[in-house]
């Protein structure tokens, strides 16, 4: 099934158009960090920049809008029978709203990757490490989607989404790569349930990041699934009340 | 006509937001927009402790820069999100057919139906951070503004055309989030674009609210305007041209 939808997004003009124009979205931050660059404010190559930029972008700028709506709508509309379905709610989120979005950005994910590669932009020795990071960070970002989504739902907030969107944007690195950040405005981003999605990324500007933001992944991950698992429990609850 | 009805239903949304039962959810929307206000803010607070050199983008020229974004950005939340921001993907779905049957204008029915108010709460906190801290005279407040309600209008066009895309193309609501995405170039200032040979290539955009923030900063108001006004003119055919044309290929 995921081949399938693959091949059809490929032979599909509309996908490329589509592709583009996300690819699109992050040339005006790519034009705000050359020119720093060319005021010789920052010590990173141009290559890096627009390679930087292009892969957070690409990632998490069709990720972050979509997904909570979704999940949304699934956990509003097919709430009885599916919350009573023995199979797993996490599984079922997963293969059916997760993985249509993962399979239609999978090209642009896997051509960023090999042009970082190629272009020398992440070394091949840190490959293992990056992919390793990003996984955990597809995790965090479900869970705290599934979170996000129940929120939605219990509080009747639509905006949830939107702030996910537009602060999650301008702190998880999109905007300001998170090596830039110090003091107390780290310390205050550290914080932010959105911020931890850029942490990979920044190997592609250092060789070496910074151990807290690893143990804030984690920890990310830890509290991102704990509550999830138990606010979906309480949901269940909800429902069936 | 068109003007009389546009300012009922601006007041007939202000009133349905303060109903007791609408009540909360407006006060939550507006908190979530202020809080992205703050944020943006703190988001320039950063750069400022990281490059200390980029004078031009503080002070008050920061707060000239970001109001001018967040008043064009309260306006095109505020009046046109709820009707373009799906129009693409109703297009690419072909859901309007039943428009297309009413017997009223495509254009005002699909552009101007639903108005939204919490983004508004943008435009006094904007204009009280500009009038405060950078203290413009009153007949350069009256050109900026004009410039700015310039730079709705073209929002409004050029959004609007790049909805017509779906009438060819199977875009679904991707031109909206690229419309959303790159209307947020209006964040940051005019010299890296021009600085780089660029500015061509994100025109629309930047006259939105970057040129009349310019023009603020650097008392050269008139320019701007006579770009936008150039560009409404243009977009303003392009639309009529684009629609009919896009119509015409939906019935066939």
């Amino acid at each position: 099934m995921i081949f399938a939808k693959i091949k059809n997004n490929l032979l599909d003009p509309a996908y490329y158009f589509s592709q583009i124009l996300g690819l699109l979205s992050s040339s005006f931050l790519i034009i705000l960090w050359l020119y720093l660059s060319k005021l010789k404010l920052v010590q990173l190559s141009n290559i890096q920049i627009i390679l930087y930029f292009i892969s957070i972008y690409s990632y998490f700028y069709l990720f972050t809008y979509s997904l909570i709506d979704r999940l949304a709508a699934r956990l509003a509309t097919g709430s009885q029978s599916f919350l009573l379905s023995p199979k797993s709610v996490y599984t079922t989120l997963f293969v059916k709203d997760y993985l249509p979005i993962l399979v239609d950005n999978i090209p642009l994910i896997f051509l960023s990757l090999l042009l970082v590669i190629f272009t020398g932009v992440l070394p091949l020795n840190k490959l293992i490490y990056f992919i390793f990071l990003q996984f955990t960070v597809h995790l965090i970002y479900f869970f705290t989607s599934v979170i996000g989504a129940i929120f939605q739902l219990l509080l009747n907030w639509g905006f949830i989404s939107f702030s996910f969107r537009f602060i999650g944007q301008t702190w998880n690195g999109s905007y300001i790569p998170l090596i830039f950040l110090s003091g107390g405005f780290l310390s205050f981003a550290l914080f932010l349930p959105i911020f931890y999605s850029g942490i990979p990324f920044q190997l592609l500007l250092v060789q070496d990041l910074d151990y807290r933001l690893i143990i804030n992944l984690f920890v990310f991950l830890f509290i991102s699934f704990t509550m999830s698992y138990l606010l979906l429990a309480r949901f269940k609850t909800h429902v069936q009340e | 006509m068109f003007k009389n009805r546009l300012t009922v239903q601006i007041i007939r949304a202000f009133r349905q937001n303060l109903l007791p039962e609408n009540y909360p959810d407006t006060i939550r929307e507006m908190v979530a927009v202020l809080v992205w206000m703050l944020s943006t803010y703190a988001f320039y607070l950063v750069l400022k402790e990281s490059f200390p050199r980029l004078t031009e983008l503080f002070s008050a020229n920061l707060v000239v820069i970001v109001s001018s974004y967040f008043i064009v950005d309260g306006l095109i939340y505020s009046l046109l999100y709820r009707n373009l921001h799906e129009l693409s993907q109703q297009i690419s779905s072909a859901k309007i057919d039943y428009i297309i049957l009413l017997p009223t204008n495509f254009q005002t029915y699909t552009s101007f139906r639903r108005i939204q108010m919490s983004s508004s709460i943008q435009l006094p906190i904007a204009l009280i951070l500009v009038f405060f801290l950078f203290k413009p005279t009153f007949f350069e407040s009256i050109l900026w503004l004009g410039s700015l309600i310039l730079g709705f209008v073209i929002a409004y066009f050029f959004w609007y055309f790049l909805s017509l895309i779906a009438f060819w193309l199977k875009v679904d609501d991707k031109v909206s989030i690229f419309f959303e995405e790159l209307s947020l170039v209006g964040l940051f200032p005019l010299q890296p674009f021009l600085s780089l040979n660029v500015i061509w290539f994100f025109f629309p955009f930047l006259s939105l609210a970057s040129f009349s923030a310019y023009g603020l900063i650097y008392h050269s108001l008139y320019p701007a305007i006579l770009i936008q006004l150039a560009l409404i003119f243009v977009l303003y055919f392009l639309c009529r041209f684009v629609e009919s044309s896009g119509l015409r290929h939906y019935r066939s």
